[in-house]
């Protein structure tokens, strides 16, 4: 690579970001001027947690959420499938098979604490506390 | 250049290079198989439960209880019917037989080795030792015990003087020790301490080399690679206590009737594997004559293709002699059992 055309990548990579933050930043600045509400997140659209299932477990056994979060629940296996389920009443919820890769999101909606699993391995618990 | 020339540096070539590379990669293997065998390193202690801990009293009235035939509507079978010790606690049958000899839908699953896992049963429908006591106690098929009325369980048992000191004993706090939680909970500590022996594999895992053959240890490498079985059979019990459905011809829905997700249809759980050569015929059905039926059951990637057969069932492509030699490593896995003294029942 010559050094002008490496010269040149260095300065679009120093740029970019502070473009895009610049671009954020001036989106919001223009929804509060036209719209005058405050620059809050719309509900229902909560926090995504991510929750990784690696070597038949789930890589922490409690998480406290709000209302209306949801979580990311991934498979990070190289050769297993999970199904992750709950059959608390206040959010159930079938994921199904995920494939190694796989990739699911659920929302907690109602407030309470959820007990999840996975059906294919007991072992496997988590228990999600909706505040 | 000359013959004589050409195998001198063919010589230096062997010993200075191609020796030593052989030997590190061989060595380099060896910490591979001593982290595969740690994870088949047996427990310390034995798990008890916080509402239930272990009391050598709670265990003696256990072992009554689980050896009296009285615990019966037709006052002739007790959990040792089924879980027989004679029969590696479980019964040497295809299917279980039950009240009225009639026979079951499933096999008599071995009790030993289960107080490491909490979903029991082979549909997973209890928790626990202490969880699963009441269900064949009660169930119509099996030893048909009623809760109510003169021949109820609970009065059957409280008419039995010789009872008395031991419930007194097991659960001194109580006015009242006559309950279907104590006597699941006695039943359940006893059932705690039905653990395998010793077994040559264990001595391998320990260091002693010459403990198992060298087929054994040929099928231990294929149990964990080639033939998948750890993706199931896994941990010092053989068993990670997953359900799943293998592809067995039975139209049994296993855990998929009370647990409705498409996973769980015709999922059965994984059993352990230790003393497996006393266990035959093999599988929830009884379906599979000896293991060596089993690996090639699994070899040719079960026998029903269903949209909840589990992803870890394909074809594997053994030989005869890896099927031999799995075999061969699932024998080593017997262990020297104590001994059981078959208690004398209070009158």
């Amino acid at each position: 690579m010559k050094i002008s055309e490496a010269a040149l990548i260095c300065a679009v990579l120093a740029t970019s970001p502070g473009m895009a933050q610049k671009g954020d930043g001036a989106a919001q600045k223009d929804k509060k001027e036209t719209t005058g509400k405050p620059t809050e997140p719309p509900s229902g659209t909560g926090k995504v947690h991510v929750i990784s299932q690696k070597d038949k477990k789930f890589n922490i056994d409690k998480i406290k959420v709000k209302a209306g979060d949801k979580i990311q629940f991934k498979n990070d296996e190289k050769d297993m499938t999970h199904n992750v389920f709950s059959l608390s009443p206040n959010n159930t919820f079938d994921i199904q098979v995920q494939e190694p890769g796989g990739s699911s999101t659920v929302e907690f909606k109602t407030k309470g604490v959820t007990e999840v699993e996975c059906a294919i391995h007991p072992n496997m618990k988590l228990k999600v506390e909706v505040e | 250049m000359s013959f004589r020339r050409i195998g001198f540096y063919f010589t230096r070539v062997i010993f200075l290079v191609v020796a030593p590379v052989i030997f590190l990669k061989v060595n380099a293997e060896e910490p591979n198989l001593q982290a595969l065998k740690e994870k088949y390193r047996r427990p310390e202690e034995i798990p008890f439960l916080k509402s239930n801990p272990y009391s050598k009293e709670k265990e003696t009235l256990g072992k009554l209880l689980f050896f009296d035939t009285r615990l019966s509507k037709s006052n002739m079978i007790s959990c040792a019917s089924c879980h027989n010790p004679s029969f590696s606690w479980g019964d040497g049958l295809p299917k279980a037989v039950g009240h009225e000899h009639r026979i079951l839908s499933r096999k008599s699953p071995t009790i030993q080795n289960l107080a490491w896992y909490e979903t029991l049963m082979w549909d997973g429908r209890f928790k626990h030792y202490e969880g699963q006591v009441p269900g064949p106690l009660g169930s119509a098929e099996e030893m048909a015990m009623t809760t109510e009325g003169p021949e109820a369980l609970l009065a059957k048992i409280k008419s039995i003087e010789g009872y008395r000191e031991y419930f007194k004993n097991a659960f001194p706090e109580e006015k009242d020790p006559y309950t279907m939680n104590n006597i699941s909970n006695a039943i359940g500590i006893f059932e705690r301490t039905i653990v395998s022996g010793q077994a040559p594999f264990d001595e391998w895992i320990n260091g002693k080399e010459d403990a198992i053959s060298e087929e054994a240890k040929l099928g231990f490498k294929l149990f964990n690679g080639k033939a998948s079985c750890t993706k199931c059979h896994s941990e010092w019990n053989f068993s990670d206590g997953s359900f799943h459905d293998i592809g067995l011809k039975s139209e049994d829905l296993g855990r998929g009737k009370h647990l409705k997700l498409k996973s769980q249809q015709y999922a059965f759980k994984t059993p352990g594997l230790r003393n497996i050569v006393f266990r035959g015929p093999y599988m929830h059905d009884g379906s599979e004559a000896n293991l060596e039926k089993v690996v090639e059951f699994y070899n040719r990637g079960g026998d029903s293709k269903r949209e909840s057969l589990s992803r870890l069932i394909k074809p594997l492509n053994l030989t005869k002699r890896e099927i031999k030699a799995v075999v061969e490593f699932m024998k080593t896995l017997t262990g020297n059992d104590p001994s059981v003294e078959f208690p004398k029942l209070p009158r």
